[in-house]
């Protein structure tokens, strides 16, 4: 076996196995914010619990990007072709594509959990505004996976970019350059994320508390306060193409 | 087995490049979780005040920026040192 397939299962392994860790946790948490809620106002828990399905969906995209690149890399290690099988270089980018999106979706399954949970119990607390509350929580999970999609764009930017050209000498530059790729934009999604998801949920409850602000200061507030929290896994994404097309 | 010495001056410039390159996606990686968190949590925060009086919200709009400015500092510290490993040794 070659080194480029090893390290395509390797990081297949690892893509999975961390994508799915903080994912399973999230899924969690929103049922328990489900339960409070329930427990609060019994006479609702019908539509607390489509609320919660809704939540739960949102919150499992994060570990769905990871499962996207996890099969393209045991699919592309599968294929005859397999291309430059002997390349070290090519070894690192497959093995730091697993390494982006594992720790890419740590972040994101975190912060979406945040959000849906505290979104489904906000509607338990208030439940007139459950529609509004859907919609800010579905923003809020939306916004908690932009540092994710980063990652997928580097991620399969490292998948189908051909690095079998690389010899000699020059391939331990290259490998330590392409691990250096995967590891900073994929340890760098994961404060933001967790950090717009505690911002989105905080909203989410904000907007049962005083309703009334939701359209004015509220949602100014989690606007600003989200785009802020943004900007680091923005550094870290250019730091990633820097490195990758070779400063 | 003699070793040429042109080859091996090539090889320890490839092995501090390769470090340094490891260094910058390190640093920029690590460097961005605790200001994303940190900004986060001030302005979940300031939600949650907003919502509690929100007669001061100016007051405390301005105080959650100012908080997140300084809380920023340090993706920016890891930023720069990112960028001079790169440009520098890479």
């Amino acid at each position: 076996m070659d080194i480029a397939s090893m390290a395509a299962l390797l990081g297949a392994a690892i893509c999975m196995g961390l994508g799915s860790l903080s994912n399973g946790a999230g899924i969690g948490y929103v049922v328990t914010g489900a339960l409070r809620g329930w427990a609060r106002q019994p006479s609702f828990s019908p539509a607390l619990f489509r609320l919660m399905l809704v939540g739960q969906a949102g919150a499992s995209t994060p570990s769905i990007f990871a499962l996207v690149v996890a099969l393209i890399l045991v699919i592309k290690m599968a294929s005859p072709d397999g291309a430059a099988a002997d390349s070290w270089a090519q070894a690192a980018a497959y093995l730091s594509a697993g390494l982006c999106l594992g720790f890419g979706s740590l972040g994101s399954g975190i912060g979406c959990g945040l959000v849906g949970s505290d979104a489904v119990e906000a509607a338990g607390r208030n439940s007139r505004r459950s529609g509004k509350i859907m919609v800010y929580m579905l923003v809020g999970q939306a916004w908690s996976q932009t540092p994710n999609i980063l990652a997928l764009v580097i991620g399969l930017m490292l998948v189908f970019g051909s690095f079998g050209d690389v010899t000699g000498i020059e391939t331990i530059g290259m490998v330590g350059r392409l691990t250096a790729v995967g590891i900073c934009m994929g340890i760098g999604t994961i404060g933001p994320a967790v950090g717009i998801g505690f911002v989105g949920a905080k909203f989410c409850r904000a907007l049962a508390d005083s309703p009334e602000h939701g359209d004015g200061m509220l949602r100014n507030t989690f606007f600003v306060g989200a785009a802020v929290a943004e900007s680091t896994t923005v550094y870290a994404f250019v730091i990633a193409l820097l490195l990758l097309f070779g400063a | 087995m003699e070793t040429d010495p042109v080859v091996i001056k090539e090889l320890g410039a490839q092995l501090v490049k390769a470090a340094a390159l490891l260094g910058a996606g390190i640093c920029m990686g690590l460097g961005a979780i605790g200001p994303g968190v940190g900004e986060g949590f001030a302005a979940g925060k300031a939600c949650e005040g907003i919502a509690r009086r929100p007669e001061e919200y100016a007051n405390l709009f301005r105080t959650m920026l100012v908080g997140q400015a300084v809380s920023e500092s340090t993706g920016i510290y890891s930023l720069v040192i990112a960028l001079i490993l790169i440009f520098m040794k890479g």
